[in-house]
């Protein structure tokens, strides 16, 4: 994947040296953004290509930025601005180079997009939390019987034998319930967690004239 | 949450608890050991570090839960016997009393009565005494009725019989007969292990006693069972060196049957060589000297020691059968390498002096009658051969007791004048050591001193009592107003923990002394 990034990356610098924004100051930011994308630097590359396009909305300073975008990971900002770049381009080789990215993107994005409640390791915890606090609920009341059972034993052995008996069960449903609980917060824990990281591919980005929205549902 | 499953945690850890709550002791069992269901409805168990020997269940009621039974006094009784194995020697054992046998009872030293709870499959006992009163334990033995008193929380106490139990009464003469050779000289004995007797048999090698008249050591005579393993033995004693000693004896297992005479035939062995030697200091003349100084107007001072062949040691009373003995009519020191044989198995030995000395008491001026001031000591011996390397020490050193105090009243001259307290249904009375030395236990007997209408005195016993302590409660109602008493001390040494309760822990040398108070008349 960055083999092609970098072949498309060459391409883009012949063809940006060839044929740059005319603004000084957009030139400037394209060229400096061309500079850190060989490096390497998609984020720094991503804010000069977009400054550069701010100044002169010149279409493969669209491309630089659309590129960086991509390859610094954000590949729902990216595919906004290859689409954008389609309609702006006016070729149809830039047309299909940047149906090409898109579909680029849009194999990576299924991945990232699996449904909170589909979390293995959340739904396992919290499977587990349930059964133990059952368990543990369960052990309670037979410990509770084992009390009351107690109290009807004619003979002291059998009578401390039902407190022995209630005080193990009393104790297995504690730890179950307790262990029960522990999971089922560690569960949540990675629902939540799998939330943000699901919130963290919503994204927004405007180029001055027009606001794009990219989030994954 | 993390909080929250702390804190059932911390409530998981403690164990489930509560009361269980008893009416029988059959309630309460800890595995084997059986517990004691009190009057509370708790469960106790035996503590021996508690004063009553019982400590709560911890599951008893939080009040007394795992604290150590108050208010209740606890005990023991127990009856021991010895009977033959198979090689004849001696075997103590230890019988649970049935309660029907031991009517156990308790009286308090206010009048009030309790009753007293008796477990048949221990032989324990208890009481309540909520608030610590000396009391008397009354209970019979064999048909014996037997009393002490004391304040302590947990007492043990027993009694022991030479001879087994089961023994079979003799009902009609029964005639045991010895042919034995050789003819030999000497005063004959016949005397029985299993059940133990004792009866002189005429002098020489051939000798019977009708069994009836047997003399047995404890309790009614029964006769001798071969499949039983009791041993009837003859022996002819003898003076060698200034004391007697076994010379010849025989031993036979045979089977009597009531009012069937039998025979025993057989060699008669003459004693040739005396294995054993004790080397015996027996300090009469020091003893009288010591009871002469309490009671200077002491006469007589005969004076007696044996070593026998004992069934058992650290039991009381002391039984045996005599190995070697010397008796004198007047009190002297001396030491005695007594060399001799022990024809009995698996016997242990025990050396003891008396020394016998007595004073006069009379009804107010009338001629007074003789009352024992004398003493006894025994020692325990293990000579294992005849070195005389074993030293046996008679010199009696118990306390001698007096200076009675009878409700209050100090009994300092003879006719002494007691007013009792009104409606007291004991009268407490307290005495002293007069002649320093240990005491463990005290046998108080109460004497009445009567006119025989002739100038003299007759006396008669009208109670006794056994105590620790240097005090005993009297029934107020044995105390008449007019009538004379006097009390008799006899101070024993060789019970160290009676003092605690311990009536049953016997040591040597056992020691006592008679003594008695003056004569004192109830106003």
């Amino acid at each position: 994947m960055r083999f092609v990034s970098f072949l498309i990356a060459l391409c883009l610098t012949s063809v940006a040296y060839a044929d740059e924004p005319t603004n000084p100051e957009a030139q400037a930011a394209f060229r400096a953004g061309a500079s850190a994308y060989m490096s390497g630097k998609y984020l720094e590359a991503s804010r000069k290509f977009s400054a550069s396009y701010e100044r002169e909305p010149f279409v493969d300073s669209l491309w630089g930025w659309a590129q960086s975008e991509r390859l610094a990971g954000n590949c729902v900002t990216a595919m906004g601005l290859y689409h954008k770049y389609a309609r702006e381009v006016g070729t149809a080789r830039g047309t299909q180079a940047a149906n090409e990215m898109i579909a680029l993107c849009e194999k990576q994005l299924p991945a990232e997009r699996t449904p909170w409640y589909k979390n293995k390791l959340g739904g396992g915890l919290g499977a587990g939390g349930v059964a133990g606090v059952a368990i543990g609920i369960t052990f309670l009341a037979l410990a509770s019987s084992s009390r009351s059972a107690a109290d009807e034993q004619m003979y002291l052995d059998d009578f401390e034998a039902k407190l022995d008996e209630a005080t193990t069960r009393r104790r297995i449903g504690a730890v179950s319930i307790s262990l029960g609980l522990a999971a089922l917060g560690a569960g949540v824990t990675v629902y939540i967690l799998h939330d943000r990281k699901q919130r963290s591919t919503l994204t927004a980005g405007t180029d001055g004239r027009v606001v794009f929205v990219g989030a994954r549902f | 949450l993390i909080r929250f499953v702390l804190l059932v945690h911390l409530a998981a850890c403690a164990a489930v608890t509560g009361e269980f709550i008893c009416e029988t002791d059959d309630q309460c069992r800890h595995g084997d050991e059986l517990g004691f269901c009190e009057s509370t409805g708790y469960c106790t168990f035996t503590d021996t570090s508690c004063a009553t020997q019982r400590r709560y269940d911890d599951n008893a009621s939080a009040a007394v839960a795992s604290a150590c039974l108050e208010g209740v006094t606890t005990g023991r009784i127990v009856d021991r016997f010895v009977v033959n194995d198979e090689m004849g020697r001696p075997l103590l054992q230890e019988r649970v009393i049935p309660a029907a046998e031991l009517k156990p009872s308790v009286i308090f030293e206010d009048g009030s009565m309790s009753p007293v709870a008796y477990r048949e499959q221990d032989g324990v006992f208890s009481f309540a005494n909520p608030t610590g009163l000396h009391y008397e334990l009354r209970y019979e033995t064999a048909g014996t009725a037997r009393a002490f008193q004391h304040a302590a929380p947990h007492v043990v106490t027993g009694h022991y019989a030479a001879g087994r139990r089961d023994r079979v009464p003799v009902t009609r003469p029964t005639t045991l007969s010895f042919q034995q050779t050789p003819a030999l000289t000497g005063q004959a004995w016949i005397t029985s292990t299993g059940l133990w007797t004792q009866s002189a048999a005429g002098n020489g090698s051939n000798g019977s006693v009708n069994w009836m008249n047997a003399g047995s050591f404890s309790g009614a005579l029964g006769l001798l069972d071969a499949s039983r393993f009791d041993r009837v033995h003859y022996v002819l004693t003898g003076t060698v060196l200034g004391y007697s000693t076994i010379t010849a004896h025989s031993s036979y297992a045979v089977t009597q049957i009531d009012g069937v005479a039998l025979t025993a035939a057989g060699p008669l062995a003459s004693v040739t060589n005396r294995d054993l030697c004790v080397d015996v200091a027996h300090l009469a003349a020091t003893e009288l000297a010591r009871i002469k100084t309490v009671y200077p107007s002491a006469t007589g001072g005969s004076t007696g020691w044996s070593i026998t062949a004992a069934p058992a040691r650290d039991v009381r009373p002391h039984f045996g059968h005599s190995l070697a003995f010397a008796t004198a009519t007047t009190a002297a020191d001396g030491t005695t390498a007594a060399r001799f044989v022990n024809p009995y198995p698996g016997t242990l030995l025990v050396a003891t002096m008396t020394t016998n000395a007595t004073v006069s008491i009379g009804y107010r001026t009338n001629g007074g009658v003789t009352f024992g001031v004398d003493s006894r000591i025994e020692v325990a011996v293990d000579p294992t051969d005849a070195s005389c390397s074993t030293a046996a020490m008679l010199q009696p050193t118990t306390a001698l007791s007096g200076n009675a105090t009878i409700a209050g009243t100090p009994i300092d001259a003879a006719d002494k004048m007691v007013t009792l307290p009104a409606g007291a249904p004991f009268v407490i009375a307290t005495w002293t050591t007069v002649r320093p030395g240990p005491a463990h236990v005290y046998n108080v007997t109460l004497h009445e001193l009567e006119d025989d209408g002739a100038g003299g005195t007759t006396t008669a016993v009208r109670g006794g009592w056994q105590s620790s302590e240097q005090r005993v409660m009297i029934p107020a109602a044995l105390l008449v107003k007019g009538h004379e008493y006097v009390l008799q001390f006899q101070t024993t040494t060789g019970m160290p923990n009676a003092a605690a309760g311990d009536h049953l822990t016997v040591e040597y040398p056992w020691q006592v002394n008679n003594s008695y108070s003056l004569s004192f008349v109830i106003n």
